[in-house]
């Protein structure tokens, strides 16, 4: 199954073509607020080295988040419209997972992503197998909360994705034996991704939707405001 | 046949249309999230570009269904750039650049602006010179055009925009979201009575200003309402509107007067309300010019009006690269420097 991966949830933009679990070509840009601009030019670079057409494409790969909102409806919005005009199915997979599957190995890992509000997007992991087996699952949390897991775990705890150095900069009283994931794994893979992809099940494109893990802010506010039965 | 899919995601309306040689609609499809919205009182951009990503792909083939059409029938995809919501114009975007891509075909950034000119286009041929009455929620424009895409800029609001001096009225009134539809119907109920005031600005300036008009309505309520006594909102309604037709009526007849266009156009929702219709069909008439005003449907926000607009774009060959994005404050000359 030749298999289009895409991944633009955190500051990384990756895409990558996989075959049966060969990989046929990889690019990774990590330039900031420009997935937009770079997304379908990369995705015409892997083509254009491969010598492969879009129409050969039998499958696409999506992080479904959690991750930036507009950085994943950039990669997933791509990725539906190709479903659409090739007329082919897709997987969405959790970005920590892939995170996760990047760093790879026998280890716990904790993909961490800044969320923003004091707060991360995070899970943990037990990788080495097929497939990361969840140990707690994904959830927006405070980091005080994650560090309370961790610390019930003997052994390391490996450390990767953008709020590496936000979790790092808490730990100094921690018991949790954290590490931190070197440079070139922080950030997650398409190959990774395509990977996963592999083993999940797909789904039509137009039925994708992104795991957003938190409401709007205008959503929050309104619940708020119906809760307390003031107006503002 | 050159059959444009084009796709529309600017603000708070899911918009798809197939239209043949900029000019013939096979399909014009808009799902709206007015009723999503009307709960937070306005439009919420991040719950507007989570509607547009769940509706687009449903969107598109229902209007590929509706054209009896499949993808060896579309020669070229367009999109609105800009102006809009970023979040929501990069769903368009990034959906329109996949299937472009994945198809072979040409991808055509469109200018939302241009869209609104150019959905009067899709009622028959336009003659040009023309001077363009752009009225929205974010604009109060007039523009000159001595043929395709050559948009001159004669005037433009300094504050707010007529919509959305309509849309604060309306709260003002407690008419709901959105106002300019809602102040319409009330004021043909009421009449003209409280002259409110027409800020006609400086001799000569084509320039609009509506935020004096919006505080004299705030305050003549809010006055009326501390004696104790009721609002007739529908007067409210009926003058605020008369205030607002005779100050854009005045600068467009004083355009017409200056300029000579063979046609007189108005575009954009503000352009479907009925009073203004009236007015300007009335100046076309004493002036002795041509008048286009599209459909009220076409009026407000479509994709069939991008399509329009993208196709001098495509019949001259003007596709967009592959690295275009969103604009969200895409100003109209740069329509013909994307290219
Ligand atoms: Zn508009």
């Amino acid at each position: 199954m030749l298999t289009l991966a895409v991944d633009t949830a955190t500051d990384v933009c990756s895409v990558a073509l996989a075959r049966e679990g060969r990989l046929l070509a990889e690019l990774t840009a990590r330039i900031p607020h420009a997935h937009s601009e770079r997304l379908i030019p990369l995705i015409d670079n892997l083509f254009r080295e491969t010598g492969l057409a879009p129409a050969d494409l039998e499958l696409l790969a999506v992080t479904r988040g959690p991750g930036s909102f507009t950085g994943l409806r950039i990669g997933m919005a791509t990725v539906k419209g190709l479903g659409l005009a090739l007329g082919i199915e897709a997987v969405g997979v959790s970005t920590l997972q892939v995170l996760a599957h990047s760093f790879g190995g026998e280890a716990l890992v904790c993909p961490v992503l800044n969320a923003r509000r004091d707060q991360v997007y995070t899970g943990l992991f037990r990788c080495g197998g097929s497939l990361p087996e969840v140990l707690w699952a994904e959830r927006a949390a405070a980091v005080e909360d994650l560090l309370a897991v961790l610390e019930q775990y003997s052994g390391p705890v490996w450390l990767c994705g953008d709020g590496t150095g936000l979790v790092l900069a808490r730990a100094a009283e921690t018991r949790a034996q954290l590490r931190q994931a070197p440079l070139h794994l922080l950030g997650g893979r398409a190959a990774a991704l395509a990977d996963l992809a592999r083993r999940l099940p797909s789904v039509p494109v137009d039925q994708l939707t992104p795991i957003y893990l938190r409401e709007s802010q205008a959503e929050i506010q309104l619940r708020r405001r119906e809760a307390g039965g003031h107006e503002s | 046949m050159a059959n444009i899919l084009a796709i529309e995601t600017s603000c708070d309306e899911t918009a798809v249309a197939i239209v043949a040689r900029g000019r013939e609609i096979l399909s014009n499809q808009v799902a709206s999230q007015i009723e999503t919205h009307a709960r937070f009182g306005g439009v919420v951009p991040e719950i507007a570009s989570r509607q547009h990503l769940l509706a687009l792909n449903p969107l598109i083939r229902t209007a590929l269904a509706e054209a009896g059409l499949d993808w060896d029938g579309i020669d070229a995809v367009a999109v609105t750039q800009g102006p809009g919501l970023v979040g929501a114009l990069l769903i368009g975007v990034s959906a329109a650049k996949a299937i472009a891509w994945a198809l072979g075909k040409p991808v055509l950034a469109v200018n939302h602006m241009a869209g609104h000119i150019y959905a009067n286009m899709l009622a028959g041929p336009v003659r040009f010179p023309l001077v363009c009455l752009v009225v929205s929620g974010g604009h109060t424009e007039l523009i000159y055009m001595e043929r395709d895409l050559d948009f001159r800029l004669l005037g433009q609001t300094r504050d707010d925009a007529a919509g959305e001096a309509f849309d604060k009225v309306a709260r003002i009134l407690d008419l709901g979201y959105p106002g300019g539809p809602a102040v319409d119907r009330l004021a043909r109920q009421g009449s003209d009575v409280l002259d409110f005031p027409r800020a006609l600005l400086e001799e000569g300036s084509l320039d609009f200003s509506f935020s004096g008009l919006k505080t004299a309505v705030l305050n003549y309520c809010h006055n009326v309402r501390q004696r104790g006594q009721e609002v007739n909102k529908a007067d409210v309604a009926a003058s605020f509107q008369a205030a607002v037709v005779d100050v854009l009526v005045q600068k467009t007849a004083q355009a017409v007067r200056q300029l000579r266009p063979a046609t007189l156009l108005a575009a954009g929702g503000v352009a479907a309300n009925s009073r203004l219709r009236a007015a300007l069909a009335e100046l076309a008439r004493q002036e002795n010019v041509a008048l286009g005003i599209p459909p009220p449907e076409l009026c407000t926000d479509n994709a069939a009006m991008i399509a329009a607009a993208a196709w001098p774009l495509f019949a001259s060959n003007r596709h967009s690269p592959l690295s275009f994005t969103a604009v969200p404050d895409l100003d109209l000359a740069a329509v013909v420097e994307n290219c």
